[in-house]
């Protein structure tokens, strides 16, 4: 019996694992050994230069930048993007009027890539043509030059990340909700517990799965943000909107340098393993399995 | 006692719309203001103060899209590019997230860990290598070099791997009492019960597929075999000011699948919603 | 028998020859991107190209995609027959070791217009005298400015000079109307042409064309004064900075939200259009002591990438050659705003009243004409333009955030720079 579920196991991990081995392993361990080299651009050639890359890479006052911005970028993305929708989620949750109707206004934005996105946040942002800063004029308030300024721009990008984000979560955390009987939330409120009672006790420890899949996502998906930075700022103004994969990119795509780019490729990945496995940590004692 | 509670209901229904519907109407305003901008002609695009309506409404915009690219054909090829991409990768999802959450085998740890590692190669490392493979094996400027990289996906393995294990082991063993194969039980019982999750994961899929970018770019060779979002790039200009108008009209054209695909699959996600309510 | 039947086959093998596929990889968007596949497919339908030769347009994202795209495709022998390059990009093109130059075919074929290319556009596109690519869409930065505004505070002329340009920003700008006195896009090629009108090289070593540069002289007085300028004006509020996108500046510009606007020409005949005041144009400001110097080329050229058959590349050449053809370069032109190439297609221009029509065209080819020949306007040569640019573009933003002083910034990008210079350098030493 248990050999069976044994053979029958690889099995059904084999298309998954040959794809992942031709088209992700192989690569990521390529970019690995060439971590450790000096790529020429033009032609395959490489020479082994031991940790150089790294040395660069860690001497680089950019590149402790790009470490900080990512780390802001991740807490002003993450955090709200999971408020707002766990919130919108609950709301949602509770029956309103139109529920279909608002849902979907809800996750339209995610039917729209990054970089349209970033192309009608381009337009909205403008600090003397926009709307945004239009809107503010009226109301008295001088907008600032949102995308062009070393303080606002980061926010910018942040704030349409999240918009075009938490459609996302909401289908999850709504996929997560409906799956909580109703019998329990009932039970709770003739239990007598309070609509914050029944939020804490009941709700929340049963999302809790949910909730721990929604994060690592998130985190993951705001670490390797792409198309609205190159949109939006292109990294700019300062360098205060490059993260680490935008670094990378300009790095690997524009600079042509594959040695250095590969370097930072471990380095992230190393990076998101760790903020991986600390959640994996916590869930450990917090998430409750059905 | 009954009107009582209908009442308080009640009550609590209006409250929640009330409260949604201010960041609902933030959320779909950029694209509203999307269709504004695509229905108004040149000029009017940059006037200041902006105005959200157009004086006139015109389909100029959409005309001059249409001619300036094969967006046909571009709809066509992401179409058959995503749904296939979504459409292996739910599959390939649900055998190992079956395998990885129910089966016992030696190494299961390391395979889950080395599943979820994926997740975590940021995208952009992998390009290069791929399109020296995919060279090597003649494959460039194929369908398959579209989909067949991105056919599996840690994401949601993962996804449906935690799904997989909210549903009570008791209902296995008593249907494999009854006889039930693992797969039979696989296929009428778990992903039926998972519905939603995997339409969730399906959408994400799908709506991750449609918008890939670089790839795309990098592994056509011929206009034919381009999509969507390399369309946009077409009437994205550099150095210079763009048609705004024209722009948004495209926008509006490419994105309307992936947003009508929503729409259709609201009715899909409700099924599957009250179909997990058995399980309680 | 055997040979004949071979004979006969040949024969029809070659009769139902179909014709040679060309691919051209290009970056246009838009309306050029329509425009391009119009003159293509002319080139197709052409009665001399319509069995042998179909060039087949493939859009390749932006100049940067597209030049990293070559380079991929390079090293897999995946290249296409032509390609459309960004005019920095001539260095990395040349490294790449993939491309044929254009001198080689032009030397051997008497009929290549090469005397009727206007001599600052051929200068840019020429290293070591030899004709790499054709110049295919060329510009230069121009003044655009609101005539409705000018008289209204006023103004007769537009500024001829960096103080002038200062001063007109000032009486332009009205904090309370919002309107600001005058905007660029955040980008180093205005860097670079601002130091070329001053008659500075960018690079050491002849601009890096008499040998590879080793030093970007980032700190020349040319590059502190106009970066000086540009800070002052942003500080006294008369300059809207809109940051690293163009398409922001055009809109403040169209929108009456600024009143002077410097950027390519590329765009002149759009900003006709579209202008909802009286425009004008000029050539662009230079500093008060007037020094000799002009502005530099910019745009894209087209390349003939080897390791094809013999005759594809043929086809390649001759494709290149029908692009620089008058007919082609009259309707190019006058759909887009690049610069003609040819001066006989000036010459027919004038003729026939078309710079009296859109005196704005001209003014672009006023000032190309009168930059005066010298290496600095010939433009600056590295295999790591798009790198340094980056580095240069982030000084100002240090600058204009008032982070770092003009020169604090300026000495670091040029640290950067050198040191990108030398790696790359290194690399090709290596190679040899």
């Amino acid at each position: 019996m248990k050999k069976d579920s044994s053979l029958l196991a690889w099995g059904l991990l084999f298309p998954t694992l040959l794809v992942l081995g031709c088209f992700v392993i192989y690569p990521a361990l390529q970019s690995f050994v060439l971590s450790f080299q000096d790529v020429e651009p033009f032609s395959k050639q490489s020479f082994f230069i031991g940790f150089e890359n790294y040395m660069v890479l860690f001497r680089s006052p950019d590149y402790w930048q790009s470490l900080r911005v990512t780390f802001f970028f991740l807490v002003m993305t993450v955090i709200p993007s999971l408020l707002l929708s766990l919130a919108i989620a609950i709301t949602l949750d509770a029956n309103p009027f139109f529920q279909n109707f608002l849902r979907t206004l809800f996750l339209l934005p995610v039917a729209i890539s990054s970089s349209m996105a970033a192309m009608l946040w381009i337009f909205i942002y403008n600090p003397t043509a926009g709307f945004l800063n239009y809107i503010l004029d009226v109301m008295g308030i001088q907008g600032p030059n949102w995308l062009a300024d070393p303080d606002y721009a980061l926010v910018a990008i942040a704030v349409a990340t999240v918009w075009k984000e938490i459609g996302f979560n909401i289908i999850f955390f709504l996929a997560g909700l409906t799956a909580i009987p109703t019998e329990l939330k009932e039970a709770a409120e003739l239990d007598g517990a309070s609509p914050r009672q029944r939020l804490f006790y009941v709700v929340l420890p049963l999302l809790s799965p949910t909730l721990f899949f929604v994060s690592v996502v998130s985190v993951i998906n705001s670490l390797q943000s792409f198309g609205q930075i190159h949109i939006l700022t292109a990294g700019g103004p300062m360098g205060e909107s490059t993260t680490l994969v935008y670094n990378l990119y300009r790095d690997a795509f524009v600079k042509f340098r594959t040695g250095l780019a590969s370097s930072e490729a471990v380095v992230l990945f190393i990076l998101i393993m760790g903020a991986t496995v600390f959640q994996f940590r916590m869930a450990k004692k917090r998430v409750h399995y059905g | 006692m009954d009107k009582l509670t209908l009442t308080r209901q009640n009550k609590n229904r209006i409250v929640a719309t009330l409260i949604l519907l201010v960041p609902a109407a933030i959320q779909c305003f950029p694209l509203l203001y999307l269709l504004c901008v695509s229905s108004k002609k040149g000029g009017e695009v940059i006037q200041y103060p902006p105005r959200l309506l157009p004086e006139q409404l015109t389909l100029i915009n959409y005309q001059e899209a249409l001619s300036s690219a094969p967006l046909l054909r571009f709809l066509l090829n992401s179409a058959l590019v995503a749904t296939s991409i979504t459409f292996l990768q739910v599959f390939t999802s649900v055998l190992a997230a079956y395998a990885l959450s129910r089966l016992e085998f030696k190494g299961q740890r390391w395979v889950m860990a080395l599943i979820v590692g994926t997740m975590m190669i940021p995208g952009e490392v992998t390009i290069i290598p791929n399109y020296f493979t995919l060279a090597s094996w003649n494959w460039l400027n194929t369908y398959p070099a579209l989909i067949l990289p991105f056919s599996v996906s840690g994401f949601g393995i993962f996804l449906l791997y935690q799904f997989f294990k909210t549903i009570p082991k008791e209902l296995e063993e008593a249907a494999m009492l009854e006889g039930c194969s693992r797969l039979r039980f696989l296929f009428q019982f778990m992903v039926p019960l998972s519905l939603p999750a995997i339409t969730a994961f399906a959408i994400y899929s799908f709506v991750g597929a449609w918008n890939q970018y670089l790839w795309p770019l990098i592994v056509t060779q011929s206009t034919e075999m381009q999509t969507a979002q390399i369309g946009i790039g077409m009437f994205r200009s550099q150095n210079e000011s763009m048609s705004w108008g024209v722009i948004m009209a495209a926008t509006a054209m490419l994105i309307s699948p992936t947003v009508l695909l929503f729409i259709a699959t609201q009715k899909q996600f409700v099924r599957g919603i009250t179909m997990s309510g058995i399980k309680g | 028998m055997k040979l004949l039947s071979l004979l006969i086959l040949l024969i029809a093998l070659n009769l139902n020859a179909a014709p040679v596929k060309l691919t051209f990889w290009h970056s246009m968007s838009g309306e050029k991107g329509k425009l391009l596949g119009g003159l293509i497919k002319t080139f197709n339908e052409s009665p001399q190209n319509k069995n042998k030769y179909q060039v087949v347009p493939q859009f390749v994202g932006t100049y940067d995609e597209g030049l990293n795209k070559i380079r991929t495709s390079l090293l897999a022998a995946q290249g296409p027959h032509i390609a459309q390059i960004t005019d920095i990009g001539t260095q990395v093109m040349i490294d790449t070791g993939g491309i044929i130059p254009l001198q080689e075919f032009i030397d051997e074929d008497p009929e290549f217009p090469i005397k009727q290319i206007l001599q600052p556009i051929k200068r840019y596109y020429q290293v070591n005298g030899k004709l790499y690519s054709l110049p295919f869409a060329t510009s230069n930065p121009i003044l655009y400015y609101n005539r409705d505004a000018f008289e209204k505070v006023g103004l007769k002329r537009p500024p001829k000079t960096f103080s002038e340009l200062k001063e007109w920003a000032k009486k332009l700008t009205d904090p309370g109307a919002k309107k600001y006195g005058i905007t660029w896009p955040l980008s180093s090629w205005f860097f670079e042409q601002f130091i070329a009108r001053q008659g500075q090289v960018l690079l050491n070593h002849g601009n890096g064309r008499g040998q590879r540069a080793t030093e970007a002289l980032f700190l020349s007085a040319e590059a502190i004064r106009f970066v000086t300028l540009w800070n002052e004006m942003v500080q006294e509020k008369t300059f809207s900075n809109v940051g690293r996108g163009w398409d922001p500046a055009e809109a403040n510009f169209l929108a009456g939200r600024a009143s002077m606007l410097i950027t390519s020409t590329s765009d002149v005949f759009e900003i006709v259009k579209k202008a909802p005041f009286q425009l004008g144009t000029a050539p662009i400001p230079t500093a008060d002591n007037r020094t000799l110097g002009g502005t530099i080329v910019g745009g894209n050229s087209l390349w003939i990438l080897k390791d094809k058959p013999k005759e594809e590349i043929k086809g390649s050449y001759l494709f290149v050659k029908f692009m620089a053809s008058r007919e082609i370069q009259k309707r190019w032109h006058m759909g887009t705003g690049y610069f003609p190439i040819r001066e006989d297609l000036i010459i027919e221009l004038e003729k026939e009243g078309f710079y009296e029509k859109f005196p704005a065209a001209k003014t672009a080819i006023l000032q190309l004409k009168s930059s005066a020949s010298m290496v600095a306007t010939e433009g600056a040569l590295m295999g790591v333009f798009a790198e340094s640019r980056d580095h240069i573009e982030t000084a100002i933003e240090r600058v204009l955030a008032h982070r770092m002083s003009v020169e604090e910034a300026l000495a670091r990008a040029k640290f950067q720079t050198d040191d990108a210079l030398r790696r790359y350098n290194r690399f090709l030493e290596k190679r040899r």
